[in-house]
């Protein structure tokens, strides 16, 4: 069998690098070793501030969480220099407002992100997508005041934590929408297509095919979102005040929640001693509880979070295994 | 079951840029039909406004007709959804959807595209739809798994399974095995050949033999020059265009002289 | 695109020409050797026919690895199974001029031919050349119209056929038996080679058009049985 010679032989290779060693070259070693210290570093150091927050956070804090009652009852009637009480009103307070808040913005920001990524054409959606952005950076206190000024100024309100929320749905809706519309176009442009093949309608490739796919994202940015939130300070001052005793209603009254809790603790926290004036007119000292309370406030803030954080991981978890 | 279809001086453009025109074809029903041509000919946007899929791209447009057993697919009022869901899609990638599982990949055109269907009915469906891609007895036992782990060649077969589960006239498959094994190819091949008595299949491939092994009618596309509309060259039955195609350019580009 | 494989497909092509000449000289020598004597010659012949042998097993051989190589199709796929069947050709081609070299180194020193027929042997020999040329010249030029007219050489050969016979089987053939046997298988291999030089054409055709080899058309070439049948009833007739 007669098979011809490949034509043209390729020209001589150039000449060849010295291969003096298979070992890895010193200078490289050493440039290596260089950045993997770098990055270490770089890490450790950031991890500093976030082991130091928890460990002074915890340390302060567990003290009071673990005291009887502190879940169950409120402040009221309680002073700084006396023992007892604990953060119901507070907590409370907290998870209505912020409930309220993800009521109103979750909907309304999900559906926000579905318009942005599946239906956004033209000038509209970029109008929408450049106000969303400028919401992102929205101060706080700002929102109260917007909030302020149109429910209690112009509409004549009353000081309320449903007032809280709705400022608080002008913080988180930016957040969640933002995460919602990344989540959404991660998902692939072929599943929309495979579900358009099928004959399913638009809307239904979204809601149960797009969704589903992104839902673990977008839960992770309702948390984010919430954490946001719930830690947010000025609305509360501005919106409806603090009270050490338990209000559920929402609409009506000053309403604790765990942020104002820890300022109002805050205000009565000193290094110095406390000194109280005693039965015999002499000055006595006593203990401070509004340190307790205050570094206690802030651990249950945390503590919250973080078990939502922790929630959303196990939905997601369960999803995938299921 | 299986309908024919007619292309009628068929165009199709993205935005300002023509991708085909002047497109002329008839496929029978219960045949296989494939399209071949060199890249940017136009063949799979070809394939795409035959199930109204070229227009879920923004800006697209398509320019002529395209008849379903004589009846227009563009005609005004005509429902896409309802033209998708007798003229089924193949895709290049495997994309069962991941959040379901196997029996629920299967189905989910049945469930997804209205109507509630008994539990059992629904079973029949399965396993009828995975007997026919010879993939029931691979999975019989782990149907409730999800459709994202299996192999390249069984998540094609998922998806083909998927398609003919809604029972389709029509199923188009756009480079369906190029994105698998050659065992795979081979058994996807035989799955073609098996749906062949069924449907009416029309395929896109950018393999020349797959095309001469699977098809029976050969259309070949080609491009007039870079950025130019593609256009149908050469229509035929298969063994005529892979002997003695008439066509110079139809020939040269088989023998691999270009392209 | 595929330098390699159309250089190749081109090799085939030249092999197979090359084959052609080999067996037209074959043929060439070995009438000579018919008609002038010549041990040497005939000897030559009978020889260098391992020569056709192997070329035709080398293009066979070619084509085959080609075919499982390259997934050739269209004008291609006929290239190579044309030239898979012009390569059997060729071998008979020149097996059947090894035949003719061999009736003339048999009868030697005499002569295989007497003298009154040596016209027809020398004529069907340049008929035979004239075809195998022609047909090398379609291989080489893929020219169809040359390949038609090979055809009505082939009608000529036949003619001459018929008369060598209606000679050999007259009531006066005075040369005895064993001639008449000789020039019977000489006129059937003369015969036969045309048969093949015009199969060679019609292979280059099949090649150029993809049309299939057309049947045989006639009766009158449909094989020395029918044709001595006739012969007899026609030398019978009164």
């Amino acid at each position: 069998m007669t098979v011809l010679l490949h034509p043209a032989q390729p020209a001589a290779p150039p000449a060849a690098l010295p291969l003096k060693s298979l070992r890895v070259a010193p200078g490289r070693r050493m440039k290596n070793h260089l950045a993997t210290t770098v990055i270490v570093g770089s890490f450790g150091l950031a991890l500093v501030p976030l082991v130091w927050l928890l460990w002074t956070v915890a340390g302060n804090g567990l003290a009071a969480l673990t005291r009887a009652g502190w879940f169950t009852r409120s402040q009221r009637n309680l002073t700084y220099t006396d023992a007892g009480g604990g953060a119901f009103h507070a907590i409370v307070g907290t998870a209505e407002q912020v409930g309220l808040c993800a009521l109103i913005s979750i909907p309304v920001a999900l559906m926000l992100g579905i318009y942005l990524v599946e239906y956004g054409r033209g000038w509209f959606a970029r109008l929408t997508t450049f106000m969303v952005d400028i919401l992102t950076g929205l101060p706080s206190i700002v929102a109260a005041l917007f909030i302020y000024a149109v429910f209690i100024q112009t509409l004549g309100g009353q000081r309320a934590g449903w007032l809280v929320s709705l400022a608080l749905v002008m913080l988180m809706i930016p957040v969640v929408v933002r995460t919602t519309e990344e989540m959404l176009r991660i998902v692939p442009g072929q599943l929309r297509e495979a579900a358009y093949a099928l004959g399913v309608p638009k809307w239904k490739t979204i809601v149960r095919v797009v969704v589903p796919t992104a839902l673990n994202g977008i839960v992770t940015g309702v948390v984010l979102g919430i954490a946001r939130v719930a830690g947010e300070t000025a609305p509360l001052l501005v919106l409806v005040g603090y009270a050490p005793d338990t209000n559920a209603d929402l609409f009506a009254g000053p309403q604790a929640a765990l942020p104002t809790m820890i300022n109002n603790e805050a205000l009565n926290f000193t290094t110095q001693g406390t000194y109280v004036l005693g039965a015999g007119g002499q000055r006595e000292l006593v203990h401070n509880f509004a340190v307790d309370r205050m570094w206690g406030a802030a651990l249950t803030l945390i503590v919250i979070v973080m078990g939502l954080n922790l929630l959303a991981r196990l939905i997601g978890r369960r999803r995938e295994a299921a | 079951m299986a309908k024919r279809i007619d292309i009628r001086n068929l165009g199709a453009s993205y935005g300002k840029f023509l991708a085909v025109s002047g497109v002329d074809l008839s496929i029978e029903p219960r045949s296989v039909t494939a399209l071949i041509g060199p890249s940017g000919c136009g063949k799979s946007t070809v394939l795409r406004t035959l199930n109204r899929m070229h227009e879920v791209v923004a800006g697209a447009a398509v320019h002529g007709d395209v008849l379903l057993e004589g009846e227009s697919i563009y005609a005004a009022g005509v429902d896409p959804v309802t033209v998708r869901r007798s003229i089924g899609m193949v895709f290049q990638r495997p994309n069962p959807f991941p959040t379901m599982s196997i029996y629920d990949n299967v189905v989910a055109g049945l469930r997804l595209g209205g109507g509630r269907l008994r539990r059992s009915v629904l079973d029949d469906v399965v396993e009828s739809s995975l007997r026919a891609t010879n993939l029931w007895k691979e999975v019989e036992s782990r149907l409730d798994r999800p459709g994202a782990a299996l192999s390249g060649g069984q998540q094609q077969r998922l998806c083909i399974a998927r398609a003919i589960a809604v029972q389709p006239d029509v199923l188009l498959m756009d480079e369906p095995c190029s994105a698998l094994d050659p065992i795979s190819t081979l058994a996807i091949e035989d799955l073609i050949h098996a749906l062949k008595d069924t449907y009416t299949i029309v395929i896109v491939t950018h393999n020349m033999q797959q095309a001469a092994r699977v098809s029976t009618r050969t259309a070949f596309f080609d491009l007039a020059g870079i950025g130019e509309a593609g256009h149908l060259v050469e229509v035929d039955d298969t063994e005529t265009i892979f002997s003695n195609p008439s066509d110079p350019r139809t020939e040269g580009y088989i023998s691999g002289r270009f392209g | 695109m595929r330098d390699v494989y159309h250089d190749e497909l081109d090799d085939v092509g030249r092999k197979v020409v090359q084959g052609a000449h080999l067996v037209s000289i074959a043929m060439d020598t070995a009438t000579k050797a018919l008609l002038a004597g010549g041990a040497d010659l005939a000897d030559r012949v009978v020889a260098e026919d391992r020569f056709v042998d192997q070329l035709s097993s080398d293009i066979e051989d070619h084509c085959f690895a080609l075919i499982a190589q390259q997934q050739p199709v269209a004008t291609d796929l006929r290239v190579l199974i044309g030239s898979i069947r012009l390569a059997g050709d060729l071998e008979r081609m020149g097996d059947l001029a090894g035949h003719v070299a061999k009736v003339a180194r048999r009868r030697l020193p005499e002569r295989a031919v007497p003298a009154d027929v040596r016209d027809v042997i020398a004529a069907m020999g340049a008929t035979a050349r004239l075809l195998v040329t022609k047909a090398a010249e379609v291989v080489d030029g893929r020219d169809i119209e040359l390949a038609r007219e090979i055809e009505h050489e082939d009608d000529h050969m036949d003619e001459l056929r018929r008369t060598l016979f209606s000679k050999v089987l007259s009531p006066q053939w005075p040369h005895g038996v064993e001639a008449a046997i000789d020039l019977t298988l000489l006129g059937r291999y003369y015969e036969r080679y045309a048969d093949h030089a015009v199969a060679v054409a019609r292979q280059v055709m099949f090649i150029v058009t993809g049309e299939p080899p057309a049947m045989r058309r006639t009766p009158s070439s449909a094989g020395p049985g029918g044709a001595v049948h006739a012969q007899i009833r026609s030398s019978q007739s009164p």
